[in-house]
């Protein structure tokens, strides 16, 4: 700690806090507008980097994904589109306080959630990078799996009503998951030979037609019966209550975020989504979920930030790179003649301490953006309803065609706004098509990694404690839940 | 157009009509002549890979200088998809016309058609330019008694077992599945997410090796994966000790190059500005060393010749391929 603090001194230069500062600020457009997503901004930014020095460059790219994490919050609550994939679960209970007039609360959460999170995984990745980046090894494809299997158990309490409704409409999410070339064989899977097809369905597109574009065919339907709902967001102030309720909610997400992010693979999506069902499964009102409870927009905001700091601890301690971002970061480092892993420590240690002081003033201005960014944003709920809808179509349909490059992401986001508001009608949950549909493509591979790497024999689990544990934990909660719904069905019929 | 309104062109407006077209003609007539003047407008480099992966990071190292030397703006667009296949698809269809060109690589052209179906071919396009080449190797983790893949495979043999590697995609595939028919051992491939995912796995030690395209160079220099084997024909630039699969005996190399290619029906005097344009980019000592430094990408450049005789015999070897192992 001592040689982070002094890591400050070589941070808090004029430049570098520009840098951070830009960094922070571009990363936070970028997450507010859908359509621009983290890697084309770090992509966009890292031959900048080549004229800056190690320090501020790195903290450039850091300053960049943070900012984009926090801002997709933004648009997620505003206009139920999500800035960036992570924050497809965000809407889910953002958009509903936007629409009750607690647009400010919420996106005052949201940030509060953001930066916490942020600033949670930070502390984590400068004291911990080392100890914890070889746990992150002995989690292999078995171990995700089984992760993963246990997430699908939250399918059941994010239902609603109906669980055959949220049974059926999470198959359809896993069966579109699985559109694409199968990793094993190469073998188009419900491609219609369409070369778009190849990679899947963008979750990007997705979440825009199905949550945001949906929504507004909904709120088209309704003005045609009555006004708009008018928004008074004079009276809207968190309450101490709330933020009491939300205070534990946030502690937990960061740190299943941050659990997540150091597994190399998982990412900031199936995090967010993990964190929301998880709070939203234990809660003991969770009939408010999916309605706007603050503490949906916390769970999945902590968790979201917090995979960006902590998907860094495998990167600076042995080199894995966890996604797109990190492997930027890691060419921009060796730009610089520095490279990522255990040598770094050693040989570049004062480099990494004023980095880490550069991330933790890069939190700190985040809130800053954040603040005066969500007062302002705020205001745009307080628009007509007419104007709004108009904008969210305009922007959902210029990000889908700049997510997919071409028309066919326009197609694709008017197909599936017609599909999530058939879900809406008649009553199946979009929530749990969109688990579904975010965690098959992991689920999938890492089962056939497993399958292969264990010659499909289930006595090798034996050679897996971690993962018989959570399969262990996974019967337990399929169990549970279970009983409780016989139990809620007997008092129903008696 | 409908009747009613074919109606309403030629009968009311038959004079408006042929101005309008005389307008056009005259509209089109200096576009054909500008066509030498290339560019005339901002060019759309459309990168068959996604934001931040290398082929996306050699277009954005080489589009400010091939922007400044035509005085044109050169912007990189993403159109991944299919290995290339979608940016390919969509150039194709394209006006012909040096303003729209793609950047992919040659597998996209030569290869990836024996697995999936692709609306186009080689055929379709001039292969402008080859701007550099991937060095494809096999690596380890460092704790593996071995010093060459010839080892590992020896090692499996002796113990009777099968090795399992982390796959990087189709071509690796095809390559392994000729490594085991040569020397008897099954060889299995572990399907992952991209090059991150093979270094992940071989980090953490879950397979005997990796096959990888991608940045290996920052986990090669600090030691926490090693080489064994390099795929190409040459011998690696920067690691020239590390034996090919030629010389350990294995009549397999890989060859994936980075290209630039315009419709087919471009017209010659624009290909060669835009040929003359990328070799002078591509030749940048600053853009050289981007290459070979930053992405272990084997720096060169051919011109529109050599590149279409290159395509064209790496077609033939990797058909040739594809039958010798049957489709794996």
């Amino acid at each position: 700690m001592e040689a982070v603090i002094a890591g400050f001194g070589a941070a808090l230069t004029p430049s570098n806090v520009a840098f951070v500062g830009l960094g922070v600020l571009l990363g936070y457009v970028v997450g507010v507008l859908p359509g621009f997503n983290r890697p084309t901004a770090l992509a966009l930014a890292v031959p900048l980097t080549f004229y800056m020095g190690p320090i501020s460059g790195i903290a450039f790219l850091i300053g960049i994904s943070k900012g984009s994490a926090t801002g997709g919050a933004v648009s997620a609550i505003l206009i139920n589109t999500p800035g960036e994939a992570s924050s497809a679960a965000t809407c889910l209970d953002g958009y509903p306080l936007a629409r009750k007039g607690r647009a400010r609360s919420a996106l005052l959460i949201a940030l509060v959630a953001s930066v916490w999170g942020d600033i949670f995984a930070t502390l984590v990745l400068i004291a911990l990078a080392q100890p914890l980046s070889r746990v992150a090894l002995l989690i292999g494809p078995v171990e995700i799996c089984a992760v993963l299997f246990f997430a699908l158990t939250f399918i059941a309490s994010l239902s609603g009503a109906s669980l055959l409704k949220g049974l059926i409409s999470a198959f359809l999410g896993i069966l579109l998951g699985t559109v694409g070339l199968d990793a094993e064989t190469g073998t188009p899977r419900l491609t219609f030979g369409q070369a778009e097809l190849f990679d899947g369905l963008p979750l990007m597109v997705i979440a825009i037609g199905v949550l945001a574009l949906s929504e507004m065919i909904v709120q088209m339907e309704e003005r045609g019966q009555q006004q708009g709902t008018p928004l008074a967001t004079g009276g809207d102030r968190l309450r101490a209550h709330e933020i009491r309720a939300c205070v534990p909610v946030i502690l937990r997400s960061s740190l299943l975020g941050t659990v997540l992010g150091v597994i190399p693979g998982l990412g900031a999506s199936v995090a967010s989504f993990l964190a929301y069902s998880w709070v939203r499964s234990t809660s003991s009102t969770p009939e408010r979920f999916g309605q706007g409870a603050l503490e949906g927009v916390a769970a999945a905001e902590a968790a979201d930030n917090a995979v960006v700091p902590a998907g860094l601890i495998p990167l600076f301690a042995l080199g894995i790179p966890g996604g797109i971002a990190a492997a930027l970061i890691i060419g921009a480092f060796m730009i610089h003649g520095i490279t990522p892993g255990p040598l770094m420590f050693l040989n570049h240690a004062h480099v990494l301490n004023a980095i880490y002081a550069s991330m933790l003033l890069a939190s700190v201005l985040m809130f800053a953006f954040g603040y005066f960014g969500s007062g302002l944003f705020a205001r745009l709920a307080q628009l007509p309803l007419s104007v709004i809808v108009a904008s969210v179509v305009f922007l959902c349909i210029v990000g889908a065609y700049i997510e997919g490059g071409t028309m066919f992401g326009v197609y694709l986001v008017l197909g599936f706004a017609v599909l999530g508001w058939l879900l809406r009608k008649f009553d199946f949950s979009y929530v749990t098509f969109l688990i579904g549909f975010v965690l098959t493509p992991t689920l999938e591979l890492s089962l056939r990694q497993a399958l292969i790497l264990t010659d499909r024999n289930p006595y090798a689990l034996l050679q897996h404690p971690i993962a018989l544990a959570i399969l262990a934990v996974t019967a337990l909660a399929v169990w549970r839940m279970a009983s409780r719904r016989r139990a809620v069905t007997g008092l129903a019929t008696s | 157009m409908t009747r009613a309104a074919e109606n309403w062109c030629w009968r009311g407006h038959r004079r408006q009509v042929c101005l309008a077209l005389a307008a056009t003609f005259v509209a089109a007539w200096p576009v054909s002549s500008w066509a030498q003047d290339w560019p005339t407008k901002p060019v759309n480099l459309i990168v068959g890979y996604g934001a931040g992966g290398g082929v996306d990071q050699m277009a954005r190292a080489l589009s400010p200088k091939a922007s400044e030397d035509v005085k044109q703006p050169f912007v990189v667009h993403n159109r991944p998809g299919g290995g290339g296949a979608v940016a390919a698809v969509s150039v194709k269809a394209a006006p012909a016309d040096g303003h729209t060109l793609v950047l992919t690589t040659s597998t996209t052209f030569t290869f990836d058609h024996h697995f999936a179906k692709a609306d186009f071919t080689v055929a379709d396009f001039r292969h402008v330019a080859i701007i550099g080449q991937f060095q494809e190797v096999f690596v380890s983790h460092p704790s593996r008694p071995w010093k060459t893949l010839q080892d590992a495979i020896a090692d499996a043999k002796a113990q009777s077992r099968d090795l399992k590697y982390a796959s990087f995609y189709q071509l690796d595939r095809v390559v392994t599945a000729l490594l085991a028919k040569q020397s008897g051992v099954k060889i299995t491939a572990v399907p992952t997410q991209g090059g991150a995912g093979v270094v992940n796995a071989v980090i953490a030690d879950q397979v005997d090796f990796g096959f990888t395209g991608g940045t290996w160079g920052p986990s090669v220099t600090s030691g926490t994966i090693k080489l064994l084997a390099s795929a190409p024909r040459d011998p690696l630039k920067s690691q020239s000790q590390v034996p090919t699969l030629r010389q350990l005996g294995y009549d397999v190399e890989t060859e994936v190059f980075v290209t630039v290619s315009v419709p087919k029906d471009t017209p010659e005097a624009v290909v060669r500005k835009i040929e003359a344009t990328f070799n002078k980019a591509a030749g940048d000592p600053a853009y050289a060393k981007f290459c070979e430094e930053g992405l272990q990408v084997r720096h060169f450049n051919l011109g529109e010749a050599d590149t279409k005789k290159a395509l064209a015999e790496q077609s033939e070897r990797y058909a040739k391929l594809v039958t010798a192992v049957g489709n794996p």
